[in-house]
């Protein structure tokens, strides 16, 4: 399918080109893939990838090489094969999976380091370069991130059928919790603690709709202030990880999920229990 | 009586006390690094492979190349 434009099929021409004329060529030894794909997998993986994306593109990048892997993925380790066609050797890596949050960013670029292997772009040696850069790399531009995710919430709390207060409201309580989802992750504290925390303090802060009778839905203030901290990528991932018959990494990602949504209402509990908040 | 009645009062002030201390830590801290870092908009024009990306999809950088299918 890709190329679509007769520019980019040239491109292509030159760069086979290139390689054939001794450019960049991706031939590393078979153990040498091996530790490579198994640390590109366990990244991969921490990120937020699903399952299927995780094979395809380990396995683009093996055929690139000329070699094929394969992989057992589990909830928190991974296990890559690599092997020529005829199996005359085989080479198996274990890796560990990245307690680190999902981030896009990372991933597009790891997939797209894929592509470029995969098109001769770069070689062995650029790619462990280039896999280090991008998993040592600073999270992108987390200023304006909070704000975004204040108004998407405060969007929420609309869509919910809360008024302009208790919008106003939301994106308060959210804008603060955010932010300490940012401190406490950066300082490493457990994803579990951080969800119980923020959503604690977001629904204390979004009770000031009732607390101080600003508005007339404080109830759906409360209630939408901790949505930004629904696991909605994790339970995408788990669906999708069913669809492809991964079923053992898509029941790992669902209590995942499931786990952190609990922490979640365990704080907002919290939060209702502290400000004298009736849940029903 | 009265100290239960305040309670949610209390409680609240202190949350947001400590929330406001580390909201106004952070963005000052934002603030002093603002220097090191390439100035961006709050709002700009951007690509949409940048934010509507299938991972693994090809990262398409000339405009010339650009296509549906890409």
């Amino acid at each position: 399918m890709w190329p679509a434009t007769g520019l980019s099929m040239m491109k292509t021409i030159m760069a086979k080109m290139t390689d054939s004329a001794g450019g960049s060529v991706f031939r590393p030894s078979a153990k040498d893939l091996c530790a490579f794909l198994s640390d590109y997998a366990g990244w991969l993986f921490s990120c937020g990838a699903t399952c299927v994306r995780l094979e395809k593109n380990v396995g683009r990048i093996a055929s690139a090489a000329g070699l094929r892997a394969d992989l057992s993925i589990f909830p928190r380790h991974l296990h890559i094969t690599v092997s020529d066609s005829c199996r005359s050797f085989l080479f198996t890596a274990v890796s560990s999976i990245h307690d680190c949050p999902v981030n896009f960013a990372m991933n597009t670029r790891l997939s797209k380091l894929s592509w470029d292997i995969a098109d001769g772009n770069v070689d062995f040696v650029c790619a462990r370069r280039e896999l280090e850069e991008i998993t040592t790399a600073p999270a992108g531009d987390n200023g304006r991130l909070p704000l975004m995710v204040a108004c998407a919430n405060g969007a929420f709390c609309r869509l919910f059928g809360g008024d302009a207060v208790a919008m106003a409201v939301v994106l308060v309580a959210t804008f603060a919790g955010f932010i300490i989802k940012q401190v406490m992750g950066e300082r490493r504290v457990d994803q579990r603690v951080t969800v119980v925390v923020c959503s604690f303090v977001s629904s204390v802060l979004a009770a000031a709709d009732g607390l101080f009778a600003l508005g007339s839905t404080p109830s759906i203030a409360i209630g939408t202030s901790v949505l930004y901290l629904v696991p909605g990528i994790p339970f995408i991932n788990s669906f999708c990880d069913v669809v492809d018959r991964h079923y053992i990494c898509a029941f790992g990602r669902l209590m995942n999920a499931l786990v952190i949504t609990a922490c979640l209402s365990a704080g907002l509990c919290g939060g209702m229990v502290m400000m004298n908040v009736g849940m029903f | 009586m009265t100290g239960e009645m305040n309670m949610p009062l209390i409680t609240w002030i202190c949350i947001a006390a400590i929330s406001l201390l580390v909201v106004g830590v952070r963005i000052f801290c934002g603030f002093s690094h603002r220097e090191h870092t390439r100035k961006r908009h709050v709002f700009e024009m951007g690509y949409e492979w940048e934010e509507v990306y299938v991972a693994g999809d090809r990262v398409i950088h000339d405009e010339d190349d650009y296509g549906e299918d890409d």
